[in-house]
């Protein structure tokens, strides 16, 4: 165990030379590039917080305005529902109108048709019926259908109470009108005037007129009371009966029809 | 079987002789300034660095660690020394796997080099904190009549610190030597791995001791001064 002192001496200079080579060339440049890189590290964590905040913020501003959006829209809609809704009721009340209007129109129409209809079935049928019958009562009577009236009139004038004979003179005695669907010759005017006077009284005037709107008839009428036979009277009954049946039949639907869905008319009527 | 690599004369510079030990120093000085600077010529500034990089970022912030630790104080102006003191002798004694290379640790008078550093460190950096007159009253306290058993306490722990590395080196080769002619085999081979872990521990100690010594000699020794506690 031995002390080189001039290895001393020069291991000493050693280390101060190496000390100084490893400062230059080791400590300075590694603690240089940690503090570099932790300066960087640091930079960059400041900008990524920033940036963070920014997109926080940005996040709460989008937030925001979805949220506004949707309470707009809300809006929107809550109003757009309402005119919606509105404007529904106002066309269907309007589509109703339209639908009342049109069914009354149609109603109209139909009831006026029915009554065109029923008018030219009374005359057509008036016609044939008082040709017919016409024809008849001249073969079995031998005399015209005018005639068979008036004297079937007669008959009932003569067969009527006296009280109501007297409802023809009085309590106003007067005129006395006879009314005839066709025209009344002289002899026929005679005929009545003098019967009327055996029948009422004889101070009774008459004044003949024509029927415009009767297809076969003869009315007797003074200012209080009435007498008349016309063939419209049985058209009426007849028309009644027709519209009895008619009602009848159709509150009578088939078994195997569709409720509320029946379009076919009756093939025959009910005897 | 020489116990010291200092008698190996293997040239003459003039009148002074080049011994291994100094071969073996500046070799030891040339790996460690060649690997520093070749890996420190390209250092990245991003975490992308090299292999070596890191692992030279590891030991000095790992030096700068153990430094703070020690002395409670700042690494900075500690790291040159301490660091190359821990590099030097830990260099020099893993470099012992090396056939036919001499640790200069094993030498004694490279140890009374280092210690001898280690002893004119801790006054410069004494006084360079403290000034000269609060540093040289320390060896007045707590009587003046103590100030010969504090110089020879200076001196004991510096020789202590030679001492103590330069055994557990010269030891260390020694056996190692005595074993390579008992069993050649296997054994030997053990023994020098253990020998390095060995070295690596006494180049903490030094170096530790070094900085305790110098730490002490700022903070110790300040009563006025807190004591910052171990690992703080």
């Amino acid at each position: 165990m031995r002390i080189d002192w001039l290895t001393v001496g020069a291991q000493w200079i050693n280390f101060l030379l190496l000390m100084w080579l490893l400062r230059r060339y080791l400590y300075q440049p590694i603690l240089r590039a940690m503090d570099k890189r932790q300066q960087t590290i640091a930079a960059r964590s400041a900008a990524a917080a920033e940036k963070s905040a920014r997109a926080e913020q940005l996040a709460r501003d989008y937030l925001d305005k979805l949220a506004e959006l949707d309470a707009r829209r809300a809006e929107l809609l809550l109003a757009a529902r309402a005119a919606a809704d509105a404007e529904r009721t106002k066309l269907m009340e309007q589509a109703r109108a339209d639908a009342k209007a049109e069914s009354d129109q149609w109603r109209r129409d139909l009831a006026r048709e029915k009554t065109d209809f029923q008018r030219q079935i009374n005359r057509q049928l008036g016609g044939l019926i008082t040709a017919t019958a016409r024809k008849a009562v001249q073969e079995l009577c031998s005399k015209p259908l005018e005639q068979a009236l008036c004297d079937r009139f007669l008959e009932r004038l003569q067969q009527l109470p006296a009280e109501e004979k007297r409802l023809f003179t009085e309590p106003h005695p007067g005129e006395l009108l006879l009314a005839s669907s066709f025209e009344l010759d002289a002899a026929q005017r005679n005929r009545f005037e003098s019967a009327l006077r055996d029948i009422l009284a004889n101070d009774v005037s008459l004044r003949f007129e024509t029927l415009r709107n009767s297809s076969f008839g003869v009315v007797l009428s003074s200012a209080d009371h009435t007498l008349e036979w016309q063939l419209e009277r049985y058209f009426a009954e007849l028309q009644a009966e027709l519209d009895a049946t008619l009602t009848q039949t159709e509150r009578k639907p088939p078994a195997d029809a569709e409720p509320g869905l029946n379009l076919e008319f009756p093939q025959a009527l009910p005897e | 079987m020489k116990l010291s690599s200092d008698g190996t004369i293997l040239a003459w510079f003039g009148p002074w002789p080049i011994n291994a030990t100094l071969a073996y120093t500046w070799l030891v000085m040339a790996v460690l300034v060649l690997t520093s600077f070749l890996v420190t010529r390209r250092l990245q500034d991003e975490p992308n660095m090299s292999r070596w990089q890191n692992l030279l970022e590891i030991l000095v912030d790992g030096l700068r660690e153990q430094i703070r630790q020690t002395s409670c104080q700042d690494p900075g102006p500690y790291l040159p020394f301490v660091g190359t003191l821990f590099l030097f002798i830990a260099v020099s004694n893993l470099l012992a796997i090396v056939p036919g290379y001499a640790p200069p640790t094993a030498s004694l008078s490279t140890t009374v080099a280092l210690a001898l550093a280690v002893f004119a460190a801790v006054p410069i950096y004494g006084i360079a904190q403290r000034g000269v007159r609060s540093y040289l009253a320390d060896y007045l306290k707590p009587s003046f009549f103590l100030l010969p058993l504090n110089i020879l306490s200076e001196v004991s722990r510096t020789l202590a610190l030679a001492v103590r590395l330069y055994g557990n080196m010269m030891s260390g080769t020694i056996i190692g030597g005595i074993l390579l002619g008992i069993v050649p085999l296997f054994f030997p081979v053990v023994l020098q791995f253990l020998g390095l872990i060995t070295g690596l521990v006494q180049a903490y100690i030094f170096a530790v001791l070094a900085m305790v010594f110098i730490a002490s000699a700022q903070a110790a020794r300040d009563e006025r001064k807190p004591t910052q506690t171990f690992g703080d």
